[in-house]
């Protein structure tokens, strides 16, 4: 892909403006993102990301769209494409979504596939409680006690004891 | 006397195919349990939440398989130490501060690690090279599992895991070998190249590549994605059984010209009967030298259970446990000396089988 800007160079950086309350990004060459002032000299709003850097390979070509790495957070665990860059961990399963298109280069690059194959597995037979339910009950829990509100802790308490013997019978 | 004696874990038993080239194999599966941020991201509460949810819903398989449930809170650091070395826990896992858990076989054929990078690691462990069995042991113990915990899965790429070199089957395939001949002889650099070629990746077990402490080499499958389990199996196979023919065929070559194979594995055990200091690394690198001189029939002695026995005994957690307590690294290695000289002399010898 061409840097948007002059049409010439490779794009190899992602530059983001903050216009209004959304985040415009286009991809450009390294020069016109320094023209653009991506390095910090004008505008403190915008951001530069280097996507060469992903994991280690060459540069990325991704076109802008669905799960392209535009700042967007994972809605399931509130991880940015950043994030995952530092640690080279996702968050949660949503962000096999929120961050596909740049996950199928990765997938290129380390794995040559990007179809699984293998193995389906079976459903649980007996579901346990649902593990989302059973957390927002314990942060319910931790906040009623440290405010002292004991009887609604007790509350609390009692249902995720019932939830969790639920699963045993 | 029953203290004094070493049990071998299935890892290092020295039994199975082609294991005078190959120590074990070692299948493991990552997995993750829907509705849960993988591990790395979870606060406290969280993975507090994980740990009791697959200790209650996995607490009948591991009645019917014999797995004891660790809480790594609650298991001292040597203990956790142990657990590392005989390779039933990662380091990460060891060294990690959320609450996390493993559940073990007594015989180390089989664990399951909680809330290490994946919710779930299942490994399986077999001697020699037996890809075959581990890997239909490790998707058994996959599928009842998977009856109990709905799997984080996706039909397009499989099971997901926390890092993308994992996804998809979510299966490692490692297996150690022993290469002194191709070391030896300096071909190992061209064998860990064509080992690669086959998309397979080769590293020291201990260090890295071709100063790999005690010629000890990891060879394991790269790639999860795309390929078939079986497929993964086979092509690792492969690859195994090309280096372990490799391996032989140098090993031969020195049947003509002995000398210095025999001279080398009789000093070894030369320093192994009466020296007062060993450091680990010395011990695994003359454990090595003996070991050749062994299976080509140069010395007679000792047994090469034995010379596994020392090998578990070159890890400070082991040795630690022995006299229960923690060690200096001085004191390691003069300990360490003690009990090579005492498994030499048959006092320390496993069950009477």
């Amino acid at each position: 892909m061409r840097c948007q800007i002059c049409q010439k160079n490779p794009a190899t950086i992602h530059v983001l403006d903050l216009v209004g309350t959304e985040w415009v990004g286009r991809w450009t060459c390294e020069d016109c993102a320094r023209g653009e002032g991506a390095d910090g000299g004008q505008d403190p709003l915008k951001v530069i990301k280097f996507f060469g850097q992903i994991l280690g390979g060459q540069a990325a070509t991704a076109p802008l769209g669905k799960g392209t790495a535009s700042g967007d957070a994972c809605p399931g665990c509130g991880m940015t494409y950043e994030q995952f860059q530092q640690t080279k961990r996702l968050g949660c399963p949503r962000c096999y979504e929120t961050f596909q298109v740049d996950l199928e280069q990765i997938f290129m690059r380390v794995q040559e596939n990007v179809l699984h194959r293998g193995k389906v597995p079976g459903r649980p037979k007996t579901a346990p409680p649902t593990p989302l339910e059973l957390r927002r009950l314990h942060e319910q829990l931790g906040r009623a006690v440290e405010e002292e509100r004991f009887e609604e802790a007790a509350r609390l308490r009692d249902k995720i004891q019932e939830l969790s013997r639920g699963d045993e019978g | 006397m029953a203290d004094d004696t070493i049990q071998l874990d299935e890892w290092l038993s020295g039994r199975g195919p082609e294991s005078d080239v190959v120590y074990c194999t070692r299948v493991r599966l990552a997995r993750n349990v829907e509705g849960f941020t993988f591990s790395p991201r979870q606060d406290a509460a969280e993975a507090d939440t994980l740990v009791q949810t697959v200790h209650k819903a996995l607490a009948p398989i591991a009645r019917d398989h014999g797995l004891r449930w660790l809480d790594l809170r609650e298991v001292p650091g040597l203990e956790r130490q142990v657990l590392v070395e005989r390779h039933l826990i990662s380091r990460e896992l060891e060294a990690s501060d959320r609450p996390r858990a493993v559940l073990v076989a007594e015989d180390g054929r089989e664990c399951l690690m909680v809330n290490e990078e994946d919710h779930l690691r299942l490994q399986v462990f077999r001697s020699g090279l037996d890809a075959q069995s581990a890997c239909a042991a490790a998707e058994g113990f996959d599928d009842e599992v998977a009856e109990v915990l709905p799997y984080a899965f996706s039909s397009r790429l499989g099971f997901l895991t926390s890092c993308p070199t994992n996804t998809g089957t979510g299966l490692r395939i490692s297996v150690m070998v022993h290469l002194p001949a191709l070391v030896l002889t300096k071909e190992i650099d061209k064998a860990t190249m064509a080992i690669q070629e086959m998309n397979m990746t080769v590293r020291g077990f201990f260090g890295e590549g071709s100063h790999a402490v005690g010629d000890l080499f990891q060879v394991s499958n790269q790639r999860t994605l795309g390929e078939s389990e079986e497929q993964i199996l086979q092509a690792l196979d492969r690859a195994v059984s090309a280096l372990v023919r490799w391996e032989r065929k140098q090993r031969e070559e020195f049947r003509d010209r002995p000398l210095y194979v025999e001279d080398q594995a009789n000093r070894a055990l030369g320093v192994l009967t009466h020296a007062r200091i060993l450091s680990s690394e010395e011990t695994i690198n003359l454990i090595s030298k003996l070991r050749l001189g062994r299976l080509l029939d140069f010395v007679p002695e000792p047994s090469l259970e034995d010379l596994n026995r020392i090998f578990l005994l070159t890890q400070p957690g082991h040795l630690q446990r022995k006299v229960g307590r923690e060690l200096l690294p001085g004191e390691r290695d003069r300990l360490r000396s003690e009990w090579v000289r005492r498994i030499l002399r048959g006092e320390a010898g496993g069950d009477a089988d």
